[in-house]
């Protein structure tokens, strides 16, 4: 039933070359990228070295200027976002995203939107498949937002969240998706030593559940504390890979970071 | 209890709503209440677009056209009767909403809106131009339904009190379409689009899809509207492509995404005037008062307003 494929053999996301312009922008150029099944992997950067970009490429939001991207054996490159959510890859949005209007609960059924099937007859004519169908959702929907700590909250609108419950809110709705790897964009900007800390826990839970996490953050502290391997961009291209100790020690990386050689 | 007391002010409304035959005898307010009922559909349909799926459209009537020529144009120069004409005819909108949809939701926002004001204005001309095979500047003659035996009952469509409740029929049937369709899986697709198109497509939501779907339906059911006012009217004129403006008055003052809003929307538009003897004559002066007047205190219309004013209104006000 489900069209998501496994390939042990090879990385879960594999890059090569990957480049995308925007005129005559280089924002990300050859980048090559390799992601194992079941890692926990950051990739670091200063402001507009293109990270964000790498995760809109690998969602199909923007089209790729040249290289190709694979998903577990599957190439994906050209797929639309919505495609890309289907085959098991969803991301969770930088800003808190929301659909404003909309009750919290809400949010996490049109994440489980594509993992459902009713169609417009059989909901016009409410068939037993689609009221059992919606009877599930309901249940999955009750468990993600216990999850994400949201369960008095399934019938306010979302507009009326605080930017931590926003931020998990957006967590759960992209599990709804029942994903194979998860895309994060500063999962932890703008939250306070305690909201951190709930939002680390909540990372280390979705990994132990055997998704793949590819995490972008400007918290060092954070990223080098979580992350099995770190990926430092910078101007669009690689510029170092490893173990975060490793990574940290790397004299590259503080001069991309700081301007200058640490003495 | 308060259940109870919500159902039971539903059913008083609802044989209101059918006795209205009975306290309006005169064939002018039954003429009227009628032509609401149409367009009821209409502007029911015009808000599962609007209303539950963010899509600005100034080219639904020209639906509606395309329903009321090809069911009339079914019945006058083809000679089929009225309900086969019906049903095709609700089919070929139905076929070319996919045609002019396909290509025109590609789009987004304002551009969309532009598109539909473009075709609402090329439907008119060319029914107006292909004279040949729409009578040009009318098309009269469209026969009422004829006579329908049922378990030895005579249904008699010449009677305005019939036709009231044929009308009312549709009304029903599209209302509760479109609540179901809005609060199912895909009614949800449809709010997503509405709320943040990037998002829904992150979501694993095919938005062009989703949209072409929405206005696919309120396209046929505005199709639906244009048969049954044909053979009410018995006479058409290209002029009824170029109402799409007053319906989206018709939602945004009554309130979109609420079942209330669009019936009220209809109700207040029509009536008013009749009442006010002045805007009889200043008509689209009165719409644009009232538009703007809505917009600027109440952005969410009459309902929303209501409905915004306490956790009660809004739970009796679906």
């Amino acid at each position: 039933m489900d069209s998501i494929r496994t390939n042990k053999q090879g990385p879960l996301l594999k890059a090569d070359d990957l480049s995308v312009f925007f005129g005559s922008l280089k924002a990300v150029a050859n980048l090559q990228l390799q992601i194992k099944e079941g890692e926990l992997f950051g990739l670091i950067g200063p402001n507009g070295a293109g990270k964000t970009t790498v995760f809109n490429a690998v969602t199909g939001a923007v089209p790729l200027s040249g290289g190709t991207i694979h998903f577990a054996g599957e190439q994906i490159s050209g797929l639309k976002p919505h495609q890309v959510t289907k085959r098991g890859i969803v991301r969770m949005f930088q800003s808190a995203t929301i659909f404003p209007q909309t009750h919290v609960g809400m949010h996490i059924m049109t994440g489980l939107h594509c993992r459902t099937h009713s169609t417009v007859l059989g909901v016009m004519l409410r068939t037993r498949f689609c009221k059992q169908e919606e009877r599930q959702s309901q249940q999955k929907m009750h468990e993600l937002l216990k999850f994400a700590n949201l369960e008095e909250m399934e019938q306010q609108p979302a507009a009326d969240l605080t930017w931590a419950q926003q931020k998990r809110l957006m967590l759960a709705t992209a599990l709804a998706t029942q994903p194979k790897l998860i895309l994060l964009d500063e999962p932890v900007a703008g939250m306070n030593a305690t909201e951190i800390q709930e939002m680390i826990e909540l990372i280390h839970k979705i990994r132990e559940s055997g998704i793949t996490v590819f995490i972008i953050d400007h918290n060092m502290k954070v990223m080098m504390q979580i992350c099995d391997r770190i990926m430092v961009m910078n101007a669009g291209q690689n510029l170092t890979e490893g173990l975060p100790a490793e990574v940290a020690q790397d004299p590259r990386v503080i001069e991309a970071y700081l301007g200058y050689k640490h003495t | 209890m308060e259940k109870n007391i919500r159902t039971l002010v539903y059913i008083i409304l609802l044989i209101l709503v059918l006795l209205i035959p009975k306290l309006f005898p005169s064939n002018f307010w039954l003429y009227m209440f009628t032509l609401v009922g149409i367009y009821i559909i209409l502007v029911a349909s015009l808000d599962l677009l609007y209303g539950y799926t963010g899509l600005v459209s100034f080219g639904h009537a020209a639906f509606f056209a395309i329903g009321a020529y090809a069911c009339g144009i079914l019945q006058v120069k083809v000679g089929y009767s009225f309900f086969p004409s019906l049903v095709l005819g609700t089919l070929i909108t139905l076929i070319l909403s996919v045609i002019i949809g396909w290509p025109m939701l590609r789009v987004r926002g304002p551009y969309f809106a532009l598109g539909t004001l473009a075709m609402g204005l090329m439907v008119t001309i060319v029914i107006h131009n292909w004279d040949t095979l729409t009578g040009g500047v009318s098309l009269s003659g469209i026969p009422l339904p004829g006579n329908i035996s049922l378990f030895g009952w005579t249904i008699d469509f010449s009677s305005k009190t019939t036709y009231y409740y044929f009308v009312l029929i549709f009304v029903f049937l599209t209302i509760f379409l479109i609540r179901r369709l809005t609060h199912s899986r895909l009614g949800r697709a449809l709010q997503s689009i509405r709320e943040n198109e990037d998002l829904a497509e992150a979501c694993g939501i095919n938005i062009i899809y989703y949209k072409l779907v929405s206005f696919v339906i309120a396209s046929t059911m505005a199709g639906v509207a244009g048969g049954l006012y044909a053979s009410y009217m018995g006479s058409i004129e290209p002029a009824i492509g170029g109402l799409s403006f007053p319906l989206m008055v018709m939602i945004v003052v009554g309130g979109p995404h609420t079942i209330a809003g669009e019936i009220i929307g209809p109700l207040l538009m029509w009536f008013l005037p009749e009442f006010l003897e002045a805007a009889q004559v200043y008509r689209p002066l009165f719409y644009g008062v009232i538009l703007l007047v809505v917009i600027i205190l109440m952005p969410s219309g009459i309902v929303g307003k209501l409905r915004s004013l306490s956790p009660r209104l809004e739970k009796w006000i679906p």
